[in-house]
Parts: structure tokens; sequence; C-alpha cells
């Protein structure tokens, strides 16, 4: 199920960063984030997304806050803190780029208890985020109610995942 | 006028970005979605299959002033006794390349027809040049296919459709495998895209490269 809310995470002279196509599932949610720069803006466009976690003083990358205190940061191969088996899980199912457009799309689980979901976005390496957009958690989770499962699905926990997230 | 109040005061020469052209009058037209405006995303929510163990559906529906981009998620069934096992010969459970004859065969296509304007379709507007102002819909991100040894058998991509459909119904149809007729099809009101097309934030303007 579709949640209309989109939301500005940056926006700045020449430069954008939005969230939407916010998807849910009954297990999660998927969003898309589009990086917006102008190419007549000073300075280098933002960075891509940094492949794992040595590349983040560089590269962007992102966090999930959770309205109960969970936090994951994410790139495009892993999470941190490494374990932490209630989730959530940030995982990048998508990620290319263009002049002036970066497109990655993002899929997150377990779904959120109400309240505000946190996107945190660190573009070249920023340790404090350079913007924050707010979902909102309760319209995510009205929406998992009415999302319905048609056949299950074998668990795509591969190996690249069995050491991660275990009790 | 809608497109009016996102892509205010126009030029009077074309502007181009990339491939991405908005016309002076505000009749707008881009050949992948702009990458100097923000989209409005929108409930599509439609299911154009469901039988057989395929799940066909219409997500997301991100609206610009020159377009829309949409998000089509295919869910294949993986017990061995579904039904479209006997219809995906081959090496791939979907596919939406049509490359080599086998693929021409056997490719899925995604047809739209924009109210009040010719329907798009994705195999036409892969083998050949499209013109300023056709009706398009062309892949824009997202997974091509599914390959018939993924653990597990979903896809989702996105679909970039120019240009804003008039008022009417936008129509989405689906031929899975080569088919001729649609497997499935399912139809939004235009009102609800061209309102989000409305309230598309244009960020700055596209990079001016001269009169074409």
């Amino acid at each position: 199920m579709v949640v209309p809310g989109d939301v500005l995470v940056v926006n700045s002279a020449g430069l954008a960063v939005w969230a939407g196509a916010v998807t849910v599932y009954p297990e999660g949610f998927a969003f898309t984030l589009r990086v917006l720069s102008d190419s007549r803006r000073a300075g280098p466009p933002p960075a891509p997304w940094a492949l794992d976690v040595a590349e983040r003083v560089r590269m962007t990358w992102l966090e999930v806050c959770y309205p109960d205190g969970r936090v994951r940061a994410a790139d495009l191969n892993a999470n941190t803190p490494r374990r932490q088996p209630r989730g959530p899980r940030v995982q990048a199912m998508d990620a290319s780029a263009s002049d002036g457009c970066d497109i990655s799309r993002w899929w997150v689980t377990p779904l959120s208890p109400p309240g505000p979901v946190e996107l945190a976005i660190h573009l070249n390496g920023q340790k404090t985020p350079t913007g924050v957009g707010r979902l909102d958690g309760a319209a995510l989770l009205r929406a998992a109610d009415r999302a319905q499962i048609i056949w299950p699905e074998p668990r795509e926990d591969g190996p690249d995942h069995a050491h991660e997230d275990q009790a | 006028m809608r497109l009016a109040a996102a892509v205010s005061d126009p030029p009077s020469v074309l502007w181009e970005d990339g491939a991405v052209k908005v016309a002076a009058g505000g009749e707008g037209w881009a050949s992948t979605p702009p990458a100097w405006a923000l989209p409005v995303t929108v409930a599509g929510d439609l299911v154009l299959v469901r039988q057989g163990g395929v799940l066909v559906s219409v997500g997301a529906v991100c609206a610009y002033p020159v377009g829309f981009e949409f998000y089509l998620t295919f869910g294949f069934n993986p017990a061995p006794a579904a039904e479209w096992r006997a219809r995906a010969p081959g090496g791939r459970v979907l596919g939406f390349h049509a490359r080599t004859p086998h693929e021409q065969v056997t490719a899925a296509r995604i047809a739209v027809g924009l109210a009040g304007r010719a329907a798009a379709d994705s195999v036409a507007c892969m083998n050949r040049e499209v013109t300023w102002g056709e009706p398009i819909v062309t892949f824009a991100g997202g997974d091509a296919g599914i390959p018939s040894y993924a653990p597990v058998l979903r896809a989702e991509s996105r679909w970039w459709v120019s240009p804003l459909p008039s008022p009417g119904l936008v129509e989405f149809s689906i031929f899975l495998h080569g088919a001729d007729e649609p497997n499935g099809t399912a139809s939004l009101d235009a009102e609800g895209i061209l309102e989000a097309a409305g309230r598309s934030q244009v960020l700055w303007p596209a990079p001016e490269t001269g009169p074409l």
C-alpha cells in the first residue's frame, strides 16, 4: 500500500533530497531517495553512496531512527550497529545516478511503532545529518493493516546476512 | 491551467536538460524524469494481474510537471505447482529486454493509455528513437527482470511516462511472456496525477543549452 506523505529531507541552494514513493508491506516498508543538485551551484556534487562503513567518512550514508529509540545507520552494503536483533534493518534495493540526480530505493524492516520515523542523510561523510525527514509511523501502520499476504515467500537471509541481527 | 502553475512563465525558447525538454506555453514533455523538480506521490495501488500464481500491481505514482513515474511490481508464487511455470519457458521468469530473437517472443511489456492521447508501449519505445512530444513509457530503474535462479521471484521497476495525460482515465496494461493480448488491465483517474503534478515544485530552471 502506498503512503503519499513525501518529505523534503534537504532543501538548500541548488541541492535537495526528497524521500517518497513510500510503499508499505506487512513486514516493512520501501521508500525512494532522490538527491538532486543543480550543476550551476558552487562546489562539487554530493558524493555517491558509501559502499561500506569505512567509506562513510567521505561518502553519503543514511540513518533510520524509530520513535522508540532504535537507530540503524546504513550504506549500500552494511548496517551499524552490526547486530541489532530488533532492527530496523535497512537494505538498499536499487541505486543509480546520472547528472544532477542520484536515485536509491531502500527497504526497512520491521515496521516502526507509531510516531515519527526519521530519515537522516549524511551527505559527503558529514557526521551530523545534512538533513532529516520524518515519515508518519502511524500512517505506515495503518497502510500495513490494509496490505494482503497473497502467498508466503522464502526468507531472503542469505550468507551475507546470516551473521547479522541474530539474537 | 495546472501545468502553468508548475512550470511558471516558461521561456520563449526550448530548454534542454540532457534529453529533457520543456516547451514554451506550458506543454511539457521529457524523455526521462527531470532532475530539476520534486515529484509528488499519489497512491496507485492497482492490481493488474492476480491469478495463476502471478501478481502484478502498480504502486506509487510520482507526478512531475512534464510527466509521471510509476512503480510496477511483479510477484510469482514459488510453489512448484504454480500455473505460471507452464507459460514461462526459457531462462527467465520475467524480462523486459527484447534484444535477441528469444527475448523478442518472451518479453514482457507494459502499455499505458493516456486519456485523450495514443497509448505508449514499453517495447516500442525501446526499439526506436522517440520523437519529441510523442507519448512514451520508458524504463526508469529498478529490476529489469527476474532470472529463474532468483531466490525470491519478485521485481519492482520504475517507468517514466510523458507527457501528462489529459483528464480521463489512464489505463495500464501488462503483457507477460510475449502475449498478444494483455494479461491484465487497470485504470486510474488522471485527475489525481494532474493535481499532484500541479503541486510538483520546480527547484531550479533546467540547464539551458540554447534554442533547438
